[in-house]
């Protein structure tokens, strides 16, 4: 008699515990009242959990991306502006007069899309700085910051056609920038121009 | 000094009309292949593009990032490319006949 139940408790928790939870919830129920029904993930709640790690992907690519974008943010009020003037009222001002774009999209006053749809891919950001020590000293040390470009630039918009793609590898100096080249081919057209010498040089800061 | 003020009105309203067709900070006024005049030619709001979308959003898939080097036609918009990209009633006002100016502003 003793066996027959040490064989049937044996057997039942082979059972048991080979058994997944809803099976055991069944089983258990069976013999005992007042067994917690498991929920059961009816479509809303499968729906909703969708929804939830949907959320939770869309904010981990906004933080991989630069914290302040999101796609399903509401329009910024320079978003509404339907002409360059109205626009440019409410973007920042570097020491120049002309628009800063990176504090505009650091501060959140711009949250430029990745592409044309709102699901459109945000490119990584590339977080190192190149720091170049011209011969001359260290005082007129520049910081490159590939962050700052490519939270709005593609790689290959200066590579490998504007710089290669290894460390020392190019020489950039002034007077090619003044002359429209190496840094020069954006910058004092469509991005601050050589003139804001502390940008780019920070022991000129004050200077 | 009726004529005067009638004067003084006409200039301003001059300056004031010429500057509407001006472009602005960061306008592209395209240059056109032929010799057609009319419509005028299409001035591209680069910068009221660039508070909306991130450079890499248009270059270099779209449009190559040095003035002159890309060719831009109404053809390649029908058919989906160059602005027809996102100008397609989609993320963009679509290109029709009712909206011609709102491209074809330059002087």
């Amino acid at each position: 008699m003793i066996l027959v139940a040490v064989a049937g408790t044996c057997l039942g928790s082979v059972l048991f515990v080979g058994c997944s939870a809803e099976t055991n919830q069944k089983i258990l129920s069976t013999f005992f009242d007042g067994t917690d029904k498991p929920p059961v993930p009816t479509r809303r709640v499968r729906r909703d959990l969708l929804q939830e790690i949907a959320d939770l992907k869309r904010q981990l690519t906004g933080q991989t991306a630069g914290g302040s974008e999101g796609a399903e943010e509401a329009p910024r009020p320079v978003d509404r502006a339907k002409t360059w003037e109205e626009a440019a009222a409410l973007l920042p001002k570097d020491g120049d007069g002309n628009v800063d774009w990176v504090r505009a999209l650091k501060e959140g006053v711009i949250a430029p899309r990745p592409g044309p749809s709102r699901t459109a891919p945000q490119q990584a950001l590339v977080s190192f700085d190149v720091t170049l020590v011209p011969e001359g000293g260290d005082d007129f040390r520049a910081v490159f910051s590939h962050e700052v470009h490519t939270a709005l630039l593609a790689c290959s918009s200066c590579h490998p056609a504007l710089y290669q793609m290894k460390a020392g590898a190019d020489t950039i100096t002034m007077d090619q920038i003044n002359g429209g080249e190496s840094c020069g081919v954006c910058h004092g057209t469509i991005a601050f121009a050589a003139t804001l010498c502390a940008r780019c040089h920070p022991a000129m800061a004050g200077g | 000094m009726r004529l005067l003020a009638r004067l003084t009105g006409g200039l301003l309203l001059l300056v004031l009309v010429a500057g509407a067709a001006l472009a602005v900070d960061g306008d592209i006024v395209f240059k056109r292949a032929g010799p057609e005049t009319s419509p005028p030619p299409a001035v591209f709001p680069h910068w009221l593009h660039r508070i909306r979308y991130k450079c890499y959003a248009c270059h270099p898939g779209l449009f190559q990032m040095k003035a002159g080097a890309n060719t831009v036609t109404m053809e390649a918009m029908g058919e989906g490319k160059s602005c027809g990209a996102c100008h397609n009633g989609g993320p963009a006002p679509a290109i029709d006949i009712d909206t011609c100016n709102s491209c074809h502003a330059g002087e």
